[in-house]
């Protein structure tokens, strides 16, 4: 009987032995075999014909009825938050002339709130030819992009460009300057880019989003691109304002809105109305002819 | 009574019960062995959801390790990918891949089964996220496949690596970090973990772009729609089917050009090894090493010890956000490990971990190193008159492969000898 | 009971008179059990001293347990009624026992002095110093041809290449694989990166603990080409079952053709990517 008691016990800790490992991780999400098997008859059997629809641009019920232009002003409301200032803990004789202070422009904020680089375009996949897109704003520019770097900052903090355009990458610093682009479709750049020479840089795709472009030797210089195919895109100026000529009317179009700081934009104020762009989305119907006119307030509290 | 009786009970407990019994506790208390299986990339998902000011709902993230599952199947059970159009037959070997695969064995000819989980699964973990138990006391860490990219390859920085840069990694183990030489396995024992190394990062790739597909999600709508709901919505339902193949072809392209685009070295003129030209073209390296073109001083610092930029970060670290301690933090709850900087490497040291051979030294200079800050030199070009020539990238690797022998001061170190040696 | 225990006890000896028997016979499931094969003309020592300790040993452990069944079986306490007698001790029997294990050990430690010496402390001579004599204080001793660094969890090796002095340009790296010429000396300078690690060829009867921040030396003098094991055989961390190498032994030629290709490798200083219709493996 002893032997019993004892082995109650025993088998106890034996089972909490086997069952009972406290995983301190935190919970995976276990597929679903059954599940993942008949996804894999799908993805295995039927992918072939939907594919070429999906990746051509759909025709649209609508056609367009002309040009239109959308034009607008980005503004900062309320609180306006102070630039960082950046640590600059090399070549300071060049990079901080004087021992001034170099700020962040994660944002730039103008005295009456505007606010720069800020990125509309037209994120829907057009077809590249009238009506749908106007000769101006064709895909296919060949003209070289200059991006230029001064005093360990890059002279475009954002640079929008169409796919098929070259980027000279320049330095006008008496000091070298390594330039790294971290794109997600294009082909990745990381060069040392010697004082006063440039290295050229041949983007291929469209990306969906910008990405960061950096120089490892002075951690703080940073700056943006995105590559687009056609011209439907503009960055927002000095003043917060921003066009985007010749785009079709009469059609339904889907834009999207980046900045550095608060990514897709997402609530913002247009024209006196609260709005939601989820995830940086909003559409908008032009007449032909018409320059629509988007008024749009950020909230100071993204910053 | 009752008592008593259970006193007595007691007393039966020898020394050795007691020590079973704890040992048992002990085991409960601390792990156990789960079953194996993929662990979800939560830390890219949370940062999706911090860019996207957004969360994953629960449907969309089972979408993605059932999608995964599909695709890949199980760390016991694995599976490739068939998406119309794309070959993987080049790139990765079912079979090979099988043999890496599920638990330690052998079959009943000898031939080896479950390999990764021999060798490499305690530091690069299940998942190849680089997490396995070893991981935290490593430095530098594990590599994380999940993000398909590779230090030490003869590819341009962002390119996939090679088949056989994979391959010499494993065979050569990288000096200086805790990756041992697998070079005394049977050759096809190397061959099929290195198969195995390109399925966790293929699948460790469509993850993260299947993460990236559900940030641009509308609210609740979903990667793939069930089967039950295929009726009547077959476009719908098609086109997902369609758009994940894509995202994995995408994936998989790159591969498979990556054996093709190894950089070739013009074979160096011979003559350069007689010490004559060998010291002029040391000369010629050191004027380039702190020249502003190849700019190596920089970063390595003005005596060449890996000084000159320390607080920078490797492009897995960067994920993590090391600059923005909120969110830092909320990786780290996930299981991320704590960040550390990369340091440039000492170059006194003479330890190369990407290789020592000359074609190494050179493909680190010209093609950057992946991952991380190192960038590529620029050469001489038309356009680019500044730029390097490959003689001068040979003389930086001269002057480089110099600097162990050269004494930064003129002591000698003595190790301590066995004095009774000479006896 | 009665004389079950006093059975037990004798299956003792038993037992381990047939281990000893079949493991030097190396059959059934001993095959292979033993001391791997000795391919060192300096090992045979270490060969017959593990023998004698061996044998010494088996005998004391088999009488013994003989000894220990045969006391409970005369004296099994239900088939005795004689009560047991005390003594105050016997001198001539303490001497006996006390006297008779010393002097083995003294043997046996007077014995090994010299192996331990060849082993450890007479490294191989080159030629001898000034004074034309072998063997004395000014003996030029031979220079290591290979030094192999342990640390977790491999061997790193480095050769002295053309000029002979480890830590120049001119070295031969590698990694777990390490080949040494067959029908000479070979010293080896070992030591360690991080940890206590043990450097152990088994098939040469070298093992020695390379202890980090020290410079030590192994030789041996290899009778027999062939592939032999390289381990470790200090518990260095959770990778210790993985630190193995292999070592070759071959002819003079055949290591230095070796040496020179490793050499020429590690110059390698062009790359032609392999074209065309190759396989993938």
């Amino acid at each position: 009987m002893r032997f019993g008691w004892k082995s109650v016990v025993l088998a106890a800790a034996g089972c909490l032995a086997g069952a009972g490992c406290g995983s301190k991780l935190p919970v995976n999400v276990s597929p679903d075999l059954a599940v993942a098997t008949s996804l894999r008859t799908s993805l295995e059997g039927a992918g072939g014909e939907g594919g070429g629809e999906e990746t051509a641009p759909a025709a649209e019920a609508a056609t367009p009825t002309g040009w239109a232009t959308l034009s607008g002003v980005f503004k900062v409301a309320g609180d306006r938050p102070a630039a960082a200032i950046l640590t600059v803990d090399k070549d300071q004789g060049v990079c901080a002339p004087g021992g001034r202070q170099v700020l962040s422009q994660e944002y730039v904020i103008g005295p009456d709130g505007g606010l720069a680089n800020v990125l509309v375009f037209v994120s829907q996949k057009l077809p590249d030819d009238e009506p749908w897109t106007h000769p101006d704003s064709k895909p296919g520019k060949a003209d070289e992009v200059i991006f230029d770097q001064k005093e360990c900052v890059f002279l475009t903090r954002l640079l929008a460009l169409q796919s098929s355009q070259p980027i000279r990458i320049k330095n006008s610093d008496p000091v070298g300057h390594n330039t790294s682009l971290k794109p997600k479709k294009n082909p990745a750049y990381d060069q040392t880019i010697p004082s006063n020479s440039a290295g050229i840089y041949q983007p291929k795709a469209e990306e969906d989003q910008p990405f960061p472009v950096a120089c490892a030797i002075h951690p703080w210089m940073k700056a943006y691109m995105i590559t687009r195919r056609n011209s439907y895109f503009a960055v927002t100026k000095a003043d917060g304002s921003f066009e985007i000529p010749n785009l079709p009317a009469g059609v339904e179009l889907e834009f999207r809105v980046w900045q550095e700081r608060t990514n897709f934009m997402q609530e913002v104020t247009v024209n006196g109305s609260s709005e939601k762009w989820a995830k940086g989305r909003f559409k908008r119907t032009l007449t032909a002819n018409e320059t629509m006119n988007l008024e749009v307030q950020v909230p100071g509290s993204l910053f | 009574m009752r008592t008593e009786s259970i006193r007595s009970r007691l007393s039966h407990w020898t020394v050795r019960d007691a020590m079973a019994a704890g040992l048992l506790l002990a085991f409960a208390a601390g792990c156990g062995s789960p079953q194996a299986e993929f662990r979800g990339n939560l830390v890219y998902v949370k940062r999706k959801e911090i860019e996207g000011q957004t969360s994953f709902t629960r449907p969309q993230s089972a979408d993605m390790a059932n999608i995964l599952a599909a695709y890949f199947g199980t760390p016991d059970d694995p599976h490739l990918p068939k998406v119309p159009g794309v070959d993987m037959g080049p790139l990765v070997d079912i079979e090979r891949v099988k043999m890496s695969a599920g638990k330690v064995a052998s079959d009943k000819t000898g031939q080896p089964q479950g390999l990764y989980r021999e060798h490499c699964v305690h530091c690069h973990g299940i998942t190849g996220d680089g997490l396995g138990p070893t991981a935290a006391f490593l430095n530098p860490y594990p590599r994380d496949y999940r993000m398909g990219r590779f230090k030490f390859k003869s590819t341009v920085k962002g390119q996939r690596p090679t088949h056989d840069d994979l391959k010499k990694i494993l065979h050569d183990g990288v000096a200086g970090t805790a990756m041992p030489s697998f070079k005394v396995l049977d050759q096809d024992e190397v061959e099929s973990l290195v198969h195995y190394v390109k399925y966790l990062s293929l699948r460790g790739e469509v993850e993260r772009r299947l993460a990236d597909e559900v940030v641009e999600l509308d609210e609740g709508e979903r990667l793939v729609l069930d089967a039950s709901e295929k009726e009547g919505n077959a476009e719908a339902f098609n086109g997902k089917i369609a758009r994940l193949n894509e995202i994995v072809a995408e994936v998989v392209q790159p591969w498979l050009e990556a054996d093709g685009l190894a950089v070739p070295i013009e074979q160096r003129s011979a003559g350069w090894d007689d010490p004559e030209a060998m010291a002029k073209s040391v000369a010629r390296g050191r004027e380039l090493f702190y020249g502003s073109i190849a700019n190596c001083v920089k970063c390595h610092g003005d005596s060449a010890l890996g000084d000159g930029q320390i607080n920078d970060y490797d492009d897995w670290t960067k994920e993590l956000e090391p600059a923005k301690p909120q969110a830092l933090s909320q990786y780290l709850a996930l299981g991320a490990l704590d960040p550390r900087n990369i340091r440039p490497r000492n170059l006194r040291l003479g330890i190369y971990r990407g290789g020592r051979r000359p074609i190494d030294l050179y493909w680190r200079i010209a093609n950057g190193i992946d991952g991380t800050p190192m960038p590529a030199v620029p050469m001489k070009t038309p356009e680019n008159e500044k730029g390097l020539t490959p003689d001068d990238i040979w003389s930086i690797v001269d002057y480089v492969r110099s600097l162990p022998y050269e004494s930064l001061s003129k002591q000698d170190r003595q190790l301590p000898q066995m004095t009774r040696e000479r006896l | 009971m009665g004389r079950f225990w006093s059975l037990l006890f004798l299956s003792v000896p038993i037992l381990g008179t047939l281990a000893f028997v079949l493991a030097i016979a190396g059959v059934g499931p001993f095959r292979d059990h033993w001391l791997p094969e000795n391919v060192n003309d300096y090992g045979g020592v270490i060969d017959q001293l593990f023998m004698f300790i061996l044998y010494l040993t088996g005998v004391i452990f088999i009488g013994t347990g003989v000894a220990l069944f045969w006391f409970m079986w005369k004296y099994d306490a239900e088939k005795n009624a004689k009560p047991a007698v005390y003594m105050h001790g016997s001198h001539a029997l303490e001497i006996v026992w006390s006297v008779l294990p010393a002097a083995t050990l003294l043997f046996i430690a007077i014995y090994q002095m010299n192996a331990w010496a060849d082993q450890k402390m007479r490294r191989p001579v080159a030629e001898a110093g000034p004074d034309g004599i072998e063997g004395t204080e000014d003996d030029v001793l031979q220079a290591p041809i290979v030094e192999v660094t342990g640390r977790q969890f491999e061997w790193r090796i480095r050769y002295a290449g053309k000029d002979n002095v480890i830590g120049t340009p001119d070295d031969v790296h590698g990694v777990n694989d390490l080949h040494l010429p067959v029908n000479e000396d070979v010293v080896i300078q070992i030591k360690s990166m991080d940890v206590l690690h043990s450097f152990f060829l088994p098939h040469v009867r070298v093992k020695q603990d390379v202890v980090p921040g020290m410079k030590q030396f192994v030789w041996f003098h290899g009778n027999k080409s062939g592939i032999y094991d390289i381990v470790c055989a200090e518990l260095c961390g959770w990778g210790h079952y993985k630190m193995r190498g292999k070592m070759t032994l071959e002819s003079r030629e055949k290591f230095d053709a070796w040496l020179a290709e490793q050499y020429a490798e590690q110059e390698r200083s062009g790359f032609q990517p392999k074209t065309g219709a190759d396989e993938n493996d």
